[in-house]
Order: C-alpha cells, then sequence, then structure tokens
C-alpha cells in the first residue's frame, strides 16, 4: 500500500469496522437470539428453533398488542401531523425575530426526553401540584383524583412529545412554499379552507409523508410515556419487551423485538404503498 | 384571522410550557411533597442536588456519556460525509444507510439489539459500554448537519484552490474544515443534548449497575416524587437551552433546519 493509498484505505477500513459493530451485528445478534433457547442458570445456548416465536404466538395475546400499538401510534402520528401542520403554517408567517423565538422554543422543548416529559406531565396532571388540584381550588370540579394514569393522559403526553419534532421537521418545506402558488388561488376566488385543503395540503404532501413516518417511528420504539401515564391495560408493546428484559427473560424479548420489527417494516411498506406515491400530474 | 393566529399560538405555548413551569416551580418547593404554586419557597433542593453523591455522579455519567459519545459520532458522521462528497458511489452511499440505520430503527428494537452486542463484548454495565450504544444511535444528526455544511461549498472553490497548488490534505484543513466546522459543531451539540437526554439505549446497556441522570429520575419515582427529580429535570433543561442559545447565536439555525432565509 502506498502513501497515496493510506488516507483513502484508512478511512473506508474504519467504518467498514464500525458498520459491522453498531448496524450490522446489532440486527444479526437479534435474529440468532430470537431463534435460540438458553439455560435459564447459566445463560448459555441450549438449542435453536422457533420456540421463541411459538411461545408468541401460542395464543393471539402479543398479536393483538402489536396490532393495538400500530393502532395507537397511528392515530398519535395523525393527530400530531393534524395539528402541526396549520400550527408551523402560522410560525413561518410570522416575522423574523418572533420566527427565530418559536424555533428556539421548539427546540427547547423537544430536548425534553421521554423520561423528563413523562415526569412534567404527571406533576402537571396531579391532585398536589397541577390542573386537577387548580380545578378542584377553583371550585369547578370536585374529588382529589390525579388524572394519570389513564389513556387519555398517555394519549396527550405522546401528542406532546412528537408535535415540536414534526414542526420542526415540517418548517423548511412550509418556508419553501411559493408564496404566488396561493396568491394566485386567492386571485382566482378560492377560499382560505380550500386553499388549505386544495394547495397547501397536496404541496406538503411530500414532508408530510416523511414527517408521519419520523413521528410514527419515534413513537412506536418508546415504553416511558406509556408505563408513566397509561394504565397497565394502555401500555404499548415496547413495555413488554423491556419488562421481559428487566426479568432477564432475553431471548423471549429479543422475539418480541423482532415481531415488532416486522410489523413496523410492513407498516411502512403500506404506508409508503398507499400514500407514498407521487400524486398524477394533471394539466 | 390574525386573531385566530395569534390564538393558536398561544394555546401552543401554553401547551409546551405548562409542564415545564410547574416543574420549575415545585423545585423550589419548601416541604418535600410536590406542590404548585411552591409553598414556602426555598433553594435546598438544589443544594441536596449537588451534595448528594447518588446524583451528582449520574449527572457526571451522563456527561462523560454525552461528551465521548458525541464527539465520536461526528467524527465518524464526518468521515462518512467526507467520502460521500468526494465520491458519489454506491459504496459510499451504503455507509450512509448503515450508520443511519440505528437512528431509523425502534429505539426499543435498537436498545435491545445493541444490549446484546455489548454483552458479547463484555461491555453490559460499563460507561463505554453507553457510549458505543449512543455513539452509534446519534451519527446520523451530525452526518445530516455535516452534509448540509459541505453542501455550502461550491466547486469552483475547490477548482481554484488546486489551481494555487493546494494539495488533497491542504485543502481539507483549509478549506472544507473550516467553511462545516459550525455545522460540526452544531451537529455534535445536537447530539450531546440527546445522549444527555436518552434514557432507553442507556437503561439496556447499563445493566443496572450505572445510572444516567434520566435512568435515575425514572428510577427514583418509584419511590415516590419529590422535588430533587423537579432540579433534575431543571438541570437539564438549562443545559439544553445553554446549548441552543450557543446554536442560536452562532447564526446557523436556519440553515441547519434546511431554511434559506431572504
Amino acid at each position: 500500500m502506498n502513501k497515496q493509498q493510506l488516507p483513502i484505505a484508512a478511512p473506508h477500513l474504519l467504518l467498514v469496522l464500525y458498520c459491522i459493530i453498531v448496524s450490522f451485528a446489532p440486527l444479526l445478534f437479534l435474529f440468532t437470539t430470537s431463534v435460540s433457547t438458553t439455560d435459564p442458570l447459566t445463560g448459555q445456548v441450549i438449542s435453536y428453533g422457533l420456540n421463541n416465536f411459538q411461545e408468541v404466538f401460542y395464543d393471539t395475546y402479543y398479536a393483538v398488542q402489536i396490532a393495538y400499538t400500530v393502532g395507537l401510534v397511528s392515530a398519535i402520528t395523525v393527530v400530531t401531523l393534524s395539528m402541526a401542520v396549520p400550527l408551523t403554517l402560522a410560525i413561518a408567517k410570522l416575522k423574523n425575530v418572533a420566527r427565530s423565538a418559536w424555533v428556539v422554543m421548539l427546540l427547547a422543548s423537544l430536548a425534553l426526553s421521554e423520561v423528563l416529559t413523562a415526569f412534567a406531565w404527571q406533576l402537571l396532571l396531579s391532585h398536589s401540584s397541577g390542573i386537577p388540584g387548580w380545578l378542584s381550588y377553583l371550585g369547578i370540579i370536585s374529588g382529589d383524583k390525579s388524572w394519570w394514569p389513564s389513556f387519555p393522559a398517555m394519549f396527550v403526553v405522546m401528542v406532546y412529545f412528537s408535535l415540536p419534532i414534526a414542526m420542526i421537521l415540517l418548517l423548511p418545506a412550509i418556508r419553501r412554499l411559493d408564496p404566488f402558488l396561493i396568491e394566485s388561488a386567492y386571485t382566482m376566488g378560492f377560499s382560505k379552507i380550500a386553499v388549505f385543503f386544495l394547495i397547501l395540503i397536496p404541496s406538503l404532501r411530500g414532508p408530510i409523508f416523511q414527517t408521519a413516518i419520523l413521528t410514527f417511528l419515534l413513537n412506536i420504539g418508546g415504553f416511558v410515556i406509556s408505563q408513566q401515564l397509561g394504565k397497565p391495560s394502555d401500555w404499548m408493546f415496547a413495555v413488554f419487551i423491556a419488562d421481559f428484559m428487566r426479568t432477564f427473560n432475553v431471548p423471549f424479548a429479543v422475539a418480541l423485538s423482532f415481531c415488532l420489527l416486522i410489523a413496523v417494516l410492513l407498516c411502512l411498506a403500506v404506508a409508503n404503498l398507499i400514500f407514498g406515491r407521487k400524486p398524477v400530474e394533471t394539466r | 384571522m390574525k386573531l385566530a393566529r395569534l390564538l393558536s399560538l398561544t394555546g401552543l405555548s401554553i401547551f409546551l410550557y405548562t409542564p415545564i413551569i410547574v416543574v420549575l416551580g415545585s423545585s423550589f418547593n419548601g416541604p418535600r411533597q410536590m406542590a404548585f404554586p411552591p409553598q414556602d419557597p426555598s433553594i435546598s433542593w438544589y443544594t441536596n442536588f449537588f451534595s448528594d453523591t447518588s446524583w451528582t455522579t449520574s449527572l457526571f455519567n451522563s456527561i462523560v456519556i454525552a461528551v465521548f459519545s458525541s464527539t465520536f459520532a461526528t467524527v465518524i458522521a464526518l468521515v462518512t460525509a467526507l467520502l460521500l462528497w468526494q465520491k458519489d458511489s454506491k459504496l459510499h452511499q451504503t455507509f450512509v444507510g448503515a450508520v443511519s440505520l440505528p437512528f431509523l430503527l425502534p429505539g426499543i428494537v435498537f436498545a435491545v439489539s445493541i444490549s446484546l452486542v455489548t454483552a458479547s463484548l463484555g461491555l453490559l454495565g460499563s460507561l463505554v459500554g453507553i457510549i458505543l450504544g449512543h455513539t452509534a444511535l446519534l451519527v446520523a444528526i451530525p452526518l445530516v448537519t455535516a452534509r448540509l455544511g459541505l453542501a455550502q461549498i461550491e466547486q469552483i472553490q475547490v477548482e481554484a484552490a488546486k489551481l494555487m497548488g493546494y494539495s488533497d490534505r491542504q485543502i481539507l484543513t483549509k478549506l472544507v474544515i473550516p467553511i462545516i466546522r459550525p455545522y460540526l459543531v452544531a451537529g455534535a451539540l445536537f447530539s450531546l443534548i440527546i445522549s444527555m437526554n436518552e434514557y432507553i439505549v442507556a437503561f439496556m446497556v447499563s445493566g443496572f449497575s450505572i445510572e444516567t441522570l434520566p435512568i435515575k429520575i425514572y428510577n427514583s419515582q418509584r419511590y415516590g416524587f419529590e422535588p430533587t427529580l423537579s432540579v433534575g429535570t431543571m438541570v437539564y433543561m438549562m443545559f439544553s437551552l445553554v446549548l441552543l442559545s450557543y446554536i442560536a447565536a452562532s447564526g446557523k439555525l436556519w440553515s441547519l433546519l434546511g431554511i434559506k432565509e431572504s
């Protein structure tokens, strides 16, 4: 190897090694562990087979839980996007200073992790330090119950967690929209609602789809908000995986992770098939 | 229309910031229980936080992990971005896809799978293991900012440098790196913030023997709420705000978000 080749070969080697450790090895380990059976005492692999998957699909319980989680996260994605698009449009129309302030505010709130977000909302929804206590003090409601754990609490907090990220992702695309397109629509007599649904939404189809995919991926793999704010019957699939990891039933937890990954890939493929195609241009 | 915009943005700011204000207020509560508005306000929980070694150790662990993983992630991202910038080949595109993959996998799936890798390397329950997990997770972020920075370099600048007799190494150190430096710094800072806040990967790789601050906050909630939890949350908020303000003050915020300002 001569001196000319050295600087080029070194980064390639570094990246190949890195990709093997952090990208390919995890997927390989995921697959091999999911089809392994280990000795509960020593943790050594005894045999390979589909036992873990047979246990997962012994009845419909986990399949129903995956379907529930996919449905829940899809609903969270739809609600988040329905709020994010008009709110981002409102921010995009602001003057420079106000818009900059909003971007910093959004970035600051999205810097809160799942754990901190869940904790902050537990306080806000508690009777001692939050809304139920304030409303009770004002005589608007009676009783001394906190509003969590509950399904609405979990749902709202997951939307709260996703909203700033969705808005930050949408903002560049909305800023790039051609203002003449909207002005011409108004000149042609379109109403504001017609402009929103017939001009803005179709123009933003690509960015909305990409943001929806990222919002979906961000939420489907999380478990903290679901576990902290929801009742056990509301918990998402990732909670089961985390619990089996905690109790050292690793192969079964890995098999569940593998099933979740397959379900997510199927969802993405279906979403891409339905929404990912470019609309047929008509003249 | 302006009124509707004002109302919707006011509603948004209340929605986003009320939980944070409640946490801030409760961190100044005098008694042990959580209350808002704070009763008998005091900063005793702040002194308690910084004098309790279990809290300061977890904060120190978080900082060490965040500094190392964001640095390593930025180096890997820089190498990947430079290779693709030099030559847009299938191999280099595969590198970009492969290093971004951990960020795109569902969080729990990546956390479980990287914990298996760290276990096989004997790194489960070590700071090095969590640093590896966070590096893998975060590379995608400085990769995006580095590519945005490289997109600012025009071919004519590279040609001019070559005409002036610059070697490839000089072009890299005297032209490319100075132009993309603010983008790399911003990418590193974004990944630093995310690493400080990350819970799932840290929890899976920590093997119950290491506590980062998010793990400590999560674990402490099992023993009931006390204002120290709010202090931990506020320390994190302030940390993130300082770093974000620095990025905003660098003047590159808009181009980092992919927005061209008029």
